[in-house]
């Protein structure tokens, strides 16, 4: 029964028909998942008896909601940072080692409701900080196309999931690039949706407005299924959109990219860029204008500030998130005696963070203090609308933007861990998205010399994920990237 | 460049944080941060003033709900992750000296 690589639609459906059944289809992802997941470190919580449990209940369903559950079936990778009631959730940190959320995020009630099975929790940079999974207290993720180089960060653990065949889906969270870029390290689709359509309500909090949950899947076709499914307003969440009245999944076969105005981002095609990746992304260019796309390359002048905006906006909002995790109510608290509540809290603190998460949480006290809040907080947010406005221009000339999602291919485990700095510049292609609030997908368009995948970004206006999954899956379906798996 | 950030500096902003540091990690989050600073340090030079308007980017923010009371969290819930804890409080360690 050769399941893996089907598509979750697929799966879906089969479900649905009776062809497989829900522990079938489990049984088959569970084998393949226990016999590689240590070799790749994906997962920080795994547990095929539960697994079997809500297949079983799943199956329950299908005969009489099964119209109603567009994921029947459908194993899900969730990163470890998307809050689950039956299952730990400790964001890659020792701070909440064995911690138990009491509530489910909505996400993953929605996407229980649609009929998918939890297929454990994935490894993850520690509070989503990092763009390597390096930075994970329960060590780092390996690529699977090559055990020598990262799967990217912060959301590592499931776009190696996915890219494995571990399940057809999983979700990822995106600050400043973190379902993207693993995405395209690891050969996979990653979208990072509009900024509210997706409920935060549940996502632990890293940079509350830069934030979004999305999808990592090895089709277009399932991103959209999954983002249809997850996306909406949640009265739970203060800043969820109010009203999103649009299917993606519907009308992608149709796509067409003639007479479409595509922009190209001359400033992500400058120095710096890896040779190779210019070369798939030309030829990815190359084919949209064949096919009837009009190019435009069109500049962005404040993109050169979007690394030092986001690295005073992002860590300033990470240093009052991650201030609850003081050992009080929950996670680690320091078993040291201590003669002071204060020393009680920096104690914990100091023991349960990894060293990326306290570099982060200083930077983000620094640039709010006395005497630099101005110099640093008041002109980030200043120059983040500068940065919106440049994308704002872009789109009252082009349908949407293309650009590569990483300078680079996947680097080697190691390479850039003990320089910050280098780490947070090669942040390039996707950090001003998130400051934009805007959706953007990356997808495979090619390998470099080295075997490794190389992505394509694809960036919309706001609320525009229909026409971008659109532009997406023609491209998609036009090559034959998406059908390369890892090992064969 | 580097940017010269001090180490009093870094004791500081430490304390501020609630974390406690090693003189090691004092002195490498001292070259570090001094690295990154630099860097980022740029964005002072953008000469436009705009009032900083978070609804510009993120539209609607902090949208308000009805003030209705609802169903949340039971004691035995809300305590069932604490680290220590003793009837229906959160134990830490005292904060206000009683004198003998």
């Amino acid at each position: 029964m050769d399941v893996i690589f089907l598509s979750a639609s697929s799966i879906a459906e089969a479900v649905k028909s009776g062809k497989y059944s829900c522990l079938e289809i489990a049984s088959s992802f569970a084998t393949r998942t226990e016999s590689m997941r240590s070799s790749l470190n994906t997962h920080l919580h795994w547990d095929f008896t539960d697994i079997k449990a809500q297949a079983s209940r799943q199956q329950d369903r299908v005969r009489t909601e099964g119209k109603k559950m567009p994921l029947a079936g459908v194993p899900v990778v969730l990163k470890d940072n998307i809050c689950t009631s039956a299952m730990p959730t400790t964001c890659g940190s020792k701070i909440l080692s064995g911690f138990t959320p009491p509530y489910n995020a909505t996400v993953v009630d929605r996407l229980i409701k649609a009929g998918a099975i939890v297929f454990g929790k994935a490894n993850m940079d520690e509070f989503g900080m990092g763009s390597s999974n390096e930075n994970s207290a329960y060590g780092p993720v390996k690529n699977p196309w090559n055990l020598t180089r990262v799967p990217g960060g912060s959301s590592g653990g499931s776009a190696a999931a996915v890219a494995a065949g571990f399940a057809p889906v999983a979700l990822g969270s995106d600050t400043g690039g973190s379902i993207r870029q693993p995405a395209s390290f690891c050969g996979v689709v990653g979208l990072k949706p509009t900024y509210g359509t997706v409920s935060r309500y549940g996502l632990v909090a890293f940079a509350s407005s830069l934030d979004q949950i999305g999808p990592i899947s090895r089709t277009v076709a399932d991103a959209a299924l999954v983002f249809d499914t997850i996306s909406g307003h949640d009265p739970l969440d203060s800043t969820s959109t109010s009203t999103l009245n649009f299917s993606t999944a519907a009308n992608l076969e149709s796509s067409t990219v003639k007479g479409r105005k595509v922009g190209i981002i001359k400033e992500l095609f400058a120095e710096g860029l890896d040779p190779e990746v210019r070369l798939c992304l030309e030829a990815a260019i190359a084919l949209y204008e064949k096919a009837g796309a009009k190019i435009h390359w069109l500049s962005l002048p404040h993109l050169k500030h979007s690394i030092s905006t986001y690295y005073i906006l992002a860590t300033a909002e990470a240093s009052s998130n991650l201030a609850r995790y003081d050992g009080v109510i929950f996670g680690h608290r320091t078993s040291k005696n201590t003669d002071s509540l204060t020393e009680m809290y920096q104690l914990s603190r100091s023991e349960g963070f990894g060293s990326e998460v306290k570099r982060r949480i200083i930077l983000g006290t620094y640039v709010l203090s006395s005497g630099y809040y101005d110099a640093y907080y008041g002109q980030a947010e200043k120059v983040r609308q500068l940065i919106s406005s440049d994308f704002d221009g872009a789109f009252s000339k082009v349908d949407f933007l293309i650009s590569p999602t990483a300078p680079s291919t996947a680097f080697k485990i190691g390479e850039k861990i003990s320089d910050p700095l280098a780490m947070y510049l090669s942040d390039g292609c996707t950090i001003a998205v998130n400051l934009a609030g805007l959706p953007a997908i990356s997808l495979p368009c090619g390998f470099d010399s080295k075997g490794l995948p190389v992505g394509l970004q694809l960036i919309g206006p706001k609320y525009s994920e229909q026409q971008l999954l659109r532009g997406a899956h023609w491209y998609e379906q036009s090559t034959s990237w998406h059908q390369k798996h890892p090992g064969g | 460049m580097t940017a010269q950030v001090d180490q009093n500096s870094i004791r500081h902003v430490a304390k501020l944080a609630n974390l406690s540091l090693s003189e090691e990690e004092v002195l490498t989050l001292q070259e570090q941060l001094g690295n990154i600073l630099a860097h980022i340090g740029e964005i002072k030079q953008c000469a436009e003033s705009l009032s900083p308007r978070p609804e510009v980017v993120l539209g609607e923010v902090a949208r308000e709900r009805p003030d209705r009371v609802f169903k949340s969290l039971s004691v035995e819930v809300a305590l069932s992750q604490a680290p220590a804890k003793s009837g229906t409080a959160f134990l830490v360690p005292r904060i206000i000296d009683i004198e003998a």
